[in-house]
C-alpha cells in the first residue's frame, strides 16, 4: 500500500542543542525532540535526533532547518579565502567602512577586521558616475591581468562591487562575467548589484564579501546534508530558513548563503505570526498583535509581530558586519538565565550582560560557577523546583546558590537573601522589557496594545513580570515553548525579497514608471519563486517604498499598491511619517529611495490542533513555596499536560519538560482551545 | 499610570535595586530622544554624521544620562542648562511648556552651529529635569557658507541665539522662527533639524514623566542620587589607582587660519592626589585671532571626555563620574574664549588637548593611555551647486584618521571619533558635483612603532561644477606624537592640483575657490606609534609590507627590517645586523 507522504519537519540546529519538530498532517500529532548539537559535524546531530524519533524519511513531504553555520563562520574567522574586485582607488573600502567608533569612551576601542586581506582586494579602471552614466567602460587586457592575479592568490572565491553598480551595472556585470568564465566553476564569482542593489558603497561591498566568505563552506555543507538525508530516504527538497522570515531551498541557499545568516532567532518569529494569524481566524483575539520574547542562556531576543505581519527590517548587522539582507527585526540583549549579578563599588547593582554561560554555567549547576545568576536567584526563590534536576542527571545546588546570592550581592546591599534575589529578577526584567520597549516605540506604538508569546528556556518563568513592567495585559506561552523556533518554521513561507534604488521625487514619477518597476522586480521574484517549485497559485507579491522627505537621508519603507498613484504617495508617507515619529511636514516634497517586493510563495501549514481541555484532569500535582513581592507564597504546582478548562488564579507554577511557567499573585491562567497558556494580568491585587 | 504607583512598597533598602532599573531606563529614554532626533532630521551632519547629543539631566543640571553621539559633548549639555536658567533669573522663572534654545558659545558648545535645545520636565508643579537635544545646524548665516576659518570675530560667524524663548506654555513663537529662516542660507533644513530637536526633547519629558509615575518623586530623586554617588565612587577607585604626581604635557597647532605664522601654545599638567584629580592648563597660550578659541565649559567638556575614558569607559556617563576632576586655567587664555572671539574651529585646540592628557600621563599609567591621533580636526566644508537641479548645497564632510598605538596593538586605521560616520561616496556622487578618484589608506602615515599608529585617508574628489572649500585642518607642524620611542605619525594636508597641472597644498582655508576639473586631495594624519620600531616582530613588519600599509623602503628605514623575494619574506640575519647597527649607531 502506498501512502502520500504526510510528515513535516523542522529542525533547529542552535550552537548547544539541535531542536526537531515533527508535524503529521495525517493524524494532527506533534512530536518533539532535542539533542546535543555537533559543532564539527552537524549534519550528525540532525540525523541522530531524527533517528530517536523514529521519523521515517521516505514519508517526509517537507523539511526545513535553520543553521548557524554560517554565522559561525564569521564569528571564528574560519570563512573563504576572498578576492575583492574594486573600481580603482577604492580597495579599501572595507577597510575604511562608516569610520564610526561605536564605543565611545573606549580608548583600545577595535573594529571588526576586514574580511578580505588587503593584498587579495584588486582594482580595476573603470568608472561610472553616479547617475550611471560609463565614465570609462572596463579593459579586457585589464581584466585577463586581475584573473591571473587572483589565481595566483589562491583565492577560493570572488566578490566584485564597484561604485554606483545599483544604478547602472554594467561595468560589474561584465566583470562578474568576464571572472566566471576565466576563473571556471571552482571560484564562485558574488556580484554586488545582484546581491543587493542598494547604494551605499561599503554596506554593498560587505554583503557581497560576506556572502563570499560563507559561500564555500556552506556550500559544502548543503551538497553534505542533502547526500546523507536522502541516502536515507529523503526526497522533499532541503529548505533552508532565512533571515527574512521566509524559507529557500538548498539550491538557492548555495548562491546566496548570505540571506541564511541571521536566521536563528527568526524561527519563533515567524511561530508567532502563526499564532497571530489565527487571531485573524477569529477566535484568538488575544493573538492578534503581539511581542515575542525569547529567553535563554544567554541572551534574551524580542520581536514583534503587529497585524499579523512580522516586521523585516532592509539592512543588518553580522557580528559587526552590516549587510543589506532583509532580516526580521529582533532586538537582542544580553540578559538571559546565565546572566551574572553583581555589586560594582558599594551600591552599583549590576545584572548581565556577563553570562555564565553554558559552562562554567550558574552557580546552582555545580560546575564550578561561583558568581550569582538570574537562575541561581530563580532557585533561591522558589521559582526553579529546588529538588528538581538538570538534564536527567545534575541535581540542582540550593545552597550553593544561596551562599553566592548572600556573599556577592544581599550583604554588600544590605538585603537579605531574598530581597536581593528578588531585586536581581527585577532588574533583569525590566532590563528585558526595555528591549521590548525599544521595539515598539521605534514604530511609534504602544507595548501594552500587545499581547507577550515567551518561549525559549527561561522565557516562560519571567513573562508575567516582564508583562508587569510594560503593562502588557496578557502573555502567551505556544506550545513547546522549549522549541518554539523550531515549532514556528513549519509556519514559514519561500520568500525572496528584491529591490532596487531609484532616486527621485514622488511628484516627478510617472505612474507606468512606478508599475514598471515593481513589475521587473516581481518577474525576478517569479522566477526566483518557480525555480524552487512553487506554483504560480500560490505567488503573492507585496510592494514597498522605501520613501523620504527631499533633503532627508533615512526611509521609511511604506507598503503600496502595485498601481499606486505617485500623486497620492506624499500622502501615504506624511502619514507613515506621523505614525511614526509623532510629525510630519507639508510643504517639504516626497522623494522614492527604494522599490521594493517581497515574493511569497505560500506553503502548506500545519493547522494547530484544538486541543479538548475538557477531558483533563484539573488537578495540581504538589505545591512549593515560591517568593512573590516580599514573602513567601504556599504555591501550588501544575503539569501542563493536567491543566483543564477552569481559570486558576495565581500564585501557581506550571511545569512541562524544559520549561516552567511562573503565574505570579495577580495573574489568572487559563488554557486556550489551541493549548497555549493565558496569563492575564488585572486580577484583583 | 499614577495607580500603579509603586513608591509605598519601595524602602529605603530596596533603593540600589530601583536606583539599577531607573538607570536603564535614563539610558532608554535617551537612546529614544537619539532615534527620534536623528531619523527625522534634515542635514547630513546630523543623519549621516550624527554630529548631535541628547540627555537628560536634573533641575541642578547634572548629567543623568546620555545617548551616545558626539563624546566631545559629554558634559557640556548641563552648560547650556545652567547658563540658560542664569540668563532667565533661575529656575523658578521656567513655565511648564517652555522651550528654550542657545548656541552661545562662550558658555558651552564649540561655536554658533551648535544648537541646543532645552525643555524642563515639570512633577507636582515644579521643574524636576531637563531633555534637551543639540545638533549641528549646517549654515548659521555669517560671512561664508557654512562658517569661515579665517573669522576675526564672532558677529562673522552667523546668528547668535542666545537663551531664546522658543515656546511660551506650549505655544511656538513663530518671530523666532523668521528671525533664524531669514539669516541661514538652508532655511528649510535648519528649522528642520530645530523641529526634529523639539520632537526630541518632547520623547525625552514624556518618558521622564513617565517613569517618575511609575516610582514616585521622592523614589526617583533618591534613586538618582544614588546612581549618582556610585558613579562618583567609580571614578574615584579609578583615580586613587593611578599614582600620585604632577605630569606635565605641551604640544602646539599650526595657527589660528588666521595670523598664519604664530603657533599656539598647549600645556597640560594633571595633578593627581588620592582620589582627586585637577586639570591645570597653565602655559597655554592666550586667545587668537582666528575661530580657534574655545570657551572654558566646553574645555572641561572635553577634559571630563579623557578623564572618563581613563577611568570607567564601560558605564554609561552621568554627573557622578566627573566629581573627582577640578579644572583650572589661565583668565582669557586660548581655552577660556572672551566674546567677541571667534570659536568655528574650536574643537581643534581642544582635540589636541586631550592628546596632551594622555601624553603627560603616559609615565603614571602607561598600561592605560595610546599616542597620539590624527588630530580629530578634519573638518571641510564645500558650498555650490547641486548636479540634479542646480540648487544651493553645502557638503560637510568630516574625516577620519590614523588612531594612536595602544601599549598591546596597533593603532586603528580610518576612524572617526564617536558614533559618527563619513558620508558615502555614492551618496557624495549623487547630490553633489564631484567624482571621486579614490578614497583609499594612506600608506606609510602610521607612526612606526613596536605598535604601528594607524593609518590616516586619502580622499580626491574630482570636481564637475566651481565649488568654494572651507577647511579646518590642523596638526601638520606637531604630527601626532608616539610614545616611549615609537615614532610620529604623518601629518595632516590637503593638496590641490588645478585642471592645468599646478599645485597648492595648505590645511586651512575659507572660500577657496575651486573649479570643474580641479582635483582636492584630502590627505589625514596617521597616529603615533607606541615603543621603540627595532623591537616590532619582523614578522608583523613583513605582513604590513605584503598589505600594502607600510612601504619596502620604511621597513629597511624605519623599523630596519630587511625583505627577500621581493618583499614577501625576512632576511633574518640582515634584519638582526640592521638592527645592531641601529642601536649602535642611533642611541
Amino acid at each position: 500500500m502506498t501512502e502520500l507522504p504526510s510528515l513535516r519537519v523542522a529542525v533547529d540546529i542552535g550552537g548547544t542543542f539541535t531542536d526537531f519538530v515533527v508535524f503529521d498532517a495525517k493524524t494532527g500529532s506533534v512530536r518533539v525532540g532535542k539533542v546535543l548539537s555537533s559543532p564539527d559535524d552537524s549534519v550528525r546531530a540532525v540525523l541522530l535526533g531524527l533517528e530517536r524519533l523514529n521519523v521515517d524519511l521516505a514519508n517526509v513531504d517537507f523539511f526545513v532547518h535553520g543553521t548557524t553555520v554560517g554565522l559561525n563562520l564569521i564569528v571564528q574567522g574560519k570563512g573563504a579565502n576572498v578576492a575583492l574586485i574594486t573600481t580603482k582607488g577604492f580597495r579599501d573600502v572595507l577597510e575604511i567602512g562608516l569610520m564610526e567608533k561605536k564605543e565611545m569612551y573606549n580608548l583600545f576601542y577595535e573594529r571588526p577586521r576586514p574580511l578580505v586581506e588587503r593584498q587579495n582586494r584588486f582594482e580595476i579602471d573603470e568608472r561610472v558616475d553616479g547617475f550611471g552614466q560609463v565614465l570609462r567602460p572596463v579593459d579586457d587586457a585589464e581584466l585577463a591581468q586581475v584573473a591571473e592575479a587572483i589565481r595566483a592568490s589562491g583565492a577560493q572565491t570572488v566578490a566584485v562591487a564597484t561604485l554606483n553598480a545599483y544604478v547602472e551595472p554594467a561595468n560589474e556585470a561584465s566583470i562578474g562575467r568576464a571572472l566566471a568564465n576565466e576563473l571556471g566553476d571552482d571560484v564562485f564569482v558574488s556580484v554586488s548589484h545582484e546581491i543587493a542593489n542598494e547604494w551605499r558603497e561599503f554596506e554593498r561591498t560587505s554583503t557581497t564579501v560576506l556572502n563570499a566568505y560563507v559561500l564555500p563552506v556552506f556550500k559544502k555543507y548543503l551538497s553534505e546534508i542533502r547526500t546523507r538525508l536522502s541516502e536515507r530516504g529523503l526526497r522533499s527538497e532541503v529548505n533552508i530558513m532565512k533571515s527574512s522570515g521566509g524559507i529557500m531551498s538548498a539550491e538557492a541557499a548555495a548562491v546566496r548563503p548570505i540571506h541564511s545568516l541571521l536566521s536563528g532567532p527568526v524561527g519563533g518569529a515567524v511561530g508567532a505570526q502563526a499564532l497571530a494569524r489565527l487571531a485573524r481566524a477569529g477566535d484568538a483575539s488575544h493573538l492578534a498583535n503581539l511581542v515575542t520574547a525569547d529567553m535563554g542562556g544567554t541572551s534574551f531576543d524580542a520581536s514583534l509581530v503587529v497585524e499579523g505581519e512580522i516586521e523585516v527590517d532592509t539592512r543588518a548587522d553580522a557580528h559587526g558586519y552590516p549587510m543589506l539582507v532583509p532580516t526580521v527585526r529582533v532586538n537582542a540583549i544580553g540578559a538571559g538565565g546565565g546572566s551574572i549579578a553583581r555589586v560594582e563599588g558599594s551600591s552599583g547593582l549590576r545584572v548581565g550582560p556577563e553570562s555564565a554561560g553554558a559552562s562554567p554555567g550558574p552557580v546552582c549547576y555545580g560546575q564550578g560557577g561561583v558568581e550569582p545568576t538570574v537562575t541561581d536567584a530563580n532557585l533561591v526563590l522558589g521559582r526553579l523546583d529546588p529538588n528538581g534536576v538538570l538534564g536527567d542527571e545534575i541535581a540542582l545546588d540550593l545552597d550553593a546558590a544561596t551562599n553566592a546570592i548572600e556573599e556577592r550581592v544581599a550583604r554588600p546591599l544590605g538585603l537579605s537573601v531574598h530581597e536581593a534575589a528578588e531585586g536581581i529578577l527585577r532588574v533583569i526584567n525590566s532590563k528585558m522589557a526595555l528591549a521590548i520597549r525599544e521595539l515598539t516605540v521605534a514604530q511609534g506604538l504602544d507595548p501594552a496594545d500587545f499581547a507577550l508569546v515567551a518561549f525559549g528556556g527561561a522565557g516562560p518563568m519571567h513573562a508575567a513580570e516582564i508583562c508587569a513592567e510594560l503593562g502588557i495585559r496578557t502573555a502567551v506561552i505556544p506550545p513547546v515553548p522549549g522549541m518554539f523556533s523550531a515549532w514556528g518554521m513549519l509556519a514559514a513561507d519561500v520568500r525572496h525579497d528584491l529591490s532596487a534604488t531609484a532616486v527621485v521625487q514622488a511628484a516627478h514619477l510617472e505612474k507606468q514608471v512606478v508599475g514598471k518597476r515593481f513589475a521587473e522586480l516581481e518577474r525576478e521574484g517569479r522566477e526566483a519563486l518557480g525555480a524552487q517549485g512553487v506554483g504560480e497559485a500560490a505567488m503573492s507579491f507585496t510592494h514597498f517604498l522605501d520613501l523620504r522627505y527631499v533633503g532627508q537621508e533615512h526611509t521609511l519603507t511604506v507598503p503600496v499598491d502595485i498601481d499606486v498613484d505617485p500623486a497620492d504617495l506624499k500622502r501615504v508617507f506624511d502619514e507613515a511619517h506621523r505614525r511614526k515619529y509623532g510629525h510630519h511636514s507639508e510643504e517639504d516634497a516626497a522623494e522614492v529611495v527604494n522599490f521594493r517586493v517581497a515574493a511569497v510563495g505560500a506553503v502548506a501549514k500545519p493547522e494547530l490542533a484544538r486541543v479538548d481541555v475538557q477531558a483533563r484532569s484539573g488537578s495540581r500535582v504538589g505545591e512549593r513555596d515560591v517568593f512573590f513581592g516580599g514573602a513567601f507564597h504556599t504555591t501550588p504546582v501544575y503539569r501542563r499536560a493536567d491543566l483543564g478548562s477552569e481559570t486558576l488564579r495565581g500564585p501557581l507554577v506550571v511545569d512541562e519538560d524544559g520549561s516552567t511557567t511562573i503565574v505570579p499573585p495577580g495573574f489568572d491562567l487559563r488554557v486556550d482551545s489551541y493549548g497555549n497558556l493565558v496569563l492575564a494580568a488585572g486580577a484583583a491585587q | 499610570m499614577k495607580e500603579d504607583t509603586i513608591t509605598s512598597s519601595v524602602t529605603q533598602r530596596q533603593i540600589p535595586i530601583v536606583a539599577e532599573i531607573i538607570r536603564n531606563a535614563l539610558v532608554s529614554v535617551s537612546n529614544e530622544m537619539k532615534i527620534d532626533l536623528m531619523r527625522s532630521s534634515y542635514n547630513p551632519i546630523i543623519y549621516e554624521m550624527l554630529d548631535f547629543s541628547v540627555g537628560l539631566f536634573s533641575e541642578k543640571a547634572e548629567t543623568l544620562a546620555q545617548a551616545a553621539g558626539l563624546p566631545q559633548f559629554l558634559c557640556d549639555m548641563p552648560n547650556a542648562v545652567r547658563s540658560i536658567l542664569e540668563d532667565i533669573g533661575g529656575v523658578d522663572n521656567v513655565c511648564e511648556g517652555d522651550i528654550y534654545l542657545t548656541n552661545d558659545p562662550y558658555t558651552s558648545s564649540f561655536h554658533l552651529n551648535d544648537v541646543t535645545v532645552v525643555e524642563p520636565v515639570f512633577y507636582d508643579g515644579r521643574v524636576v529635569a531637563f531633555a534637551g537635544a543639540r545638533a549641528h545646524w549646517h549654515d548659521m548665516g555669517g560671512k561664508s557658507a557654512g562658517g569661515s576659518s579665517d573669522a576675526t570675530n564672532v558677529y562673522q560667524e552667523g546668528l547668535f541665539l542666545r537663551s531664546i524663548k522658543l515656546f511660551s506654555a506650549g505655544e511656538r513663537d513663530e518671530n523666532v522662527i523668521r528671525i533664524i529662516q531669514e539669516n541661514s542660507r538652508l532655511p528649510n533644513a535648519v528649522v528642520g533639524d530645530l523641529n526634529a530637536q523639539v520632537a526630541s526633547c518632547h520623547t525625552g519629558v514624556a518618558r521622564l514623566t513617565a517613569l517618575i509615575d511609575r516610582y514616585g518623586l521622592d523614589v526617583f530623586s533618591r534613586s538618582v542620587d544614588l546612581m549618582i554617588a556610585n558613579g562618583e565612587e567609580l571614578a574615584r577607585a579609578a583615580v586613587r589607582d593611578i599614582p600620585d604626581g604632577d605630569y606635565f604635557a605641551e604640544g602646539f597647532l599650526d595657527n589660528d587660519g588666521v595670523e598664519l605664522d604664530r603657533r599656539l601654545n598647549v600645556a597640560v599638567t594633571v595633578k593627581v592626589r588620592g582620589d582627586e584629580i585637577e586639570f591645570d592648563l597653565t602655559g597655554t597660550d592666550g586667545p587668537c585671532k582666528g575661530p580657534l578659541n574655545a570657551n572654558r565649559h566646553i574645555t572641561r567638556s572635553e577634559l571630563s571626555l579623557v578623564f572618563k575614558t581613563l577611568t570607567t569607559p564601560t558605564e554609561p556617563a552621568n554627573d557622578g563620574h566627573f566629581r573627582p576632576l577640578k579644572v583650572t586655567l589661565p583668565d582669557g587664555c586660548l581655552l577660556d574664549a572672551q566674546r567677541p572671539s571667534p570659536t568655528l574651529l574650536a574643537f581643534v585646540p581642544l582635540e589636541l588637548l586631550i592628546d596632551l592628557v594622555r601624553k603627560a600621563l603616559a609615565d603614571a599609567i602607561p598600561e592605560k593611555v595610546t599616542a597620539a591621533d590624527y588630530g580629530r580636526c578634519c573638518v571641510m566644508h564645500a558650498a555650490g551647486r547641486s548636479p540634479r537641479d542646480g540648487s544651493f548645497i553645502i557638503i560637510a564632510d568630516t574625516e577620519g584618521g590614523g588612531w594612536g598605538a595602544k601599549p598591546f596593538g596597533d593603532g586603528e586605521n580610518a576612524l572617526l571619533f564617536g558614533d559618527i560616520r563619513v558620508i558615502p561616496v555614492e551618496v557624495l556622487e549623487h547630490k553633489y558635483p564631484v567624482v571621486l578618484d579614490r578614497f583609499a589608506l594612506r600608506e606609510d602615515s602610521g607612526g612606526p612603532g613596536t605598535f604601528r599608529g594607524g593609518l590616516g585617508v586619502v580622499k580626491d574628489y574630482r570636481l564637475t561644477d566651481e565649488l568654494e572649500l572651507l577647511t579646518g585642518y590642523d596638526r601638520h607642524d606637531c604630527p601626532p606624537w608616539g610614545l616611549f620611542g615609537g615614532q610620529a605619525g604623518a601629518p595632516n594636508t590637503i593638496v590641490v592640483t588645478r585642471a592645468d597641472g599646478s599645485t597648492d597644498e595648505f590645511r586651512k582655508a575659507t572660500e577657496y575657490r575651486l573649479a570643474a576639473g580641479d582635483v582636492v586631495s584630502f590627505r589625514t594624519g596617521g597616529g603615533g606609534g607606541y615603543g621603540e620600531p627595532m623591537d616590532r616582530d619582523p614578522a608583523r613588519v613583513l605582513r604590513d609590507v605584503v598589505g600594502g600599509y607600510v612601504s619596502v623602503e620604511s621597513a629597511r628605514d624605519d623599523y630596519g627590517v630587511v625583505l627577500t623575494d621581493g618583499g614577501l619574506g625576512v632576511d633574518r640575519d640582515a634584519t638582526s645586523a640592521a638592527r645592531a647597527e641601529r642601536l649602535v649607531g642611533g642611541r
